[in-house]
């Protein structure tokens, strides 16, 4: 058996708060003991927070994160807050986030997060057709491309390739 | 006093670094009082030397604050030279040394151990994950494929 039962709840969660978003998915998706102390799906709000509610708060904490809504109302578990900070083509955290106003394409909360790589021009935002927000729509990938396309160029970055350019004019 | 009764010597301001040993020497307690006996039955002796080990190093130089999260699954690039070779130990001794940081209460010894337990989490797929920890997949296929559905998010396509 694993050495890793032995230890309690509050213990084995201490080991898990030293780790990021993606690390925590995967360790939660080794065994159900760990799923358990991962998922806060269906938290109720503070302060009946779950050990991984706590968890997932911790790292929203930790970069400035805060609940979208009031502590009645609009309150969501902490693991989604977190989602909704990390960059959308490889949910690392940490960059530039976007927003929506008009909220056409449905991200939660009407923004979206790129991380500082993901931000560049030359990286290939391949990952984002299969975004649920997207769900194979051209059209939705297209107004997202240019989207991100127009912040990059605020930003100051210079276009990726001359054919971009052109088909922003 | 350890689980099999060895006994060992140690300066009143290093033990005091354990929270539950600090409780059990009276406040006046200082360098010149006579020897004191802790028991503490929960700890063996092997063990015990490691942490004693710990707590005589962090008095002479301090462990510096373990970022979280951790920036690298490598110890070396977390804390100094000496505690990154500390815990570079077998399984079995580390989950040890968790056990008795946390029955001792010793905050800096409880944080390296489990930085350590995370950083061999860190990185690694489910599959590898249970691999390192000897842990048995006892999701059911349902369950597992809801997991992934939910986790896609952060899933590589």
């Amino acid at each position: 058996m694993s050495a890793l039962w032995r230890l309690p709840d509050g213990v084995a969660s201490q080991i898990l708060r030293n780790l990021d978003g993606k690390s925590l998915v995967r360790s939660g998706r080794s065994c159900r003991r760990l799923r358990q102390l991962t998922h806060d799906g269906g938290d109720a709000p503070a302060p009946a927070l779950s050990l991984a509610g706590q968890t997932w708060k911790a790292l929203c904490d930790a970069r400035g994160w805060r609940q979208p809504g009031t502590r009645t109302r609009g309150w969501v578990p902490w693991s989604r807050v977190y989602r909704g900070g990390v960059c959308i083509e490889c949910a690392e955290p940490g960059g530039v986030t976007i927003n929506d106003p008009s909220n056409s394409l449905g991200f939660a909360w009407g923004r979206y997060a790129l991380c500082a790589r993901c931000i560049k021009p030359s990286a290939a935002l391949w990952r984002l057709k299969d975004r649920p927000e997207i769900a194979g729509s051209e059209t939705k990938l297209n107004h997202l491309l240019f989207r991100i396309a127009t912040v990059r160029r605020e930003l100051g970055y210079a276009p990726a390739s001359p054919g971009k350019r052109k088909r922003r004019r | 006093m350890s689980q099999e009764g060895d006994q060992f010597e140690v300066e009143v301001k290093v033990a005091k670094m354990s929270e539950l040993v600090k409780t059990m020497i009276p406040e006046e307690a200082d360098e010149e009082e006579e020897a004191q006996e802790i028991p503490l039955p929960n700890v063996k002796s092997h063990v015990l030397a490691k942490v004693i080990e710990f707590c005589r190093r962090y008095a002479e130089e301090p462990m510096s604050e373990i970022e979280k999260p951790l920036k690298s699954a490598n110890m070396h690039e977390v804390v100094q030279e000496w505690y990154a070779n500390y815990v570079d130990v077998d399984q079995e001794l580390l989950f040890e040394l968790i056990l008795a940081a946390n029955y001792m209460d010793i905050k800096p010894l409880l944080d390296l151990t489990c930085a350590t337990v995370a950083s061999m989490i860190k990185g690694k797929t489910p599959e590898e994950i249970r691999k390192t920890f000897n842990i048995v997949n006892d999701f059911t296929p349902e369950e597992e494929a809801q997991v992934r559905e939910e986790n896609k998010w952060c899933e590589e396509a």
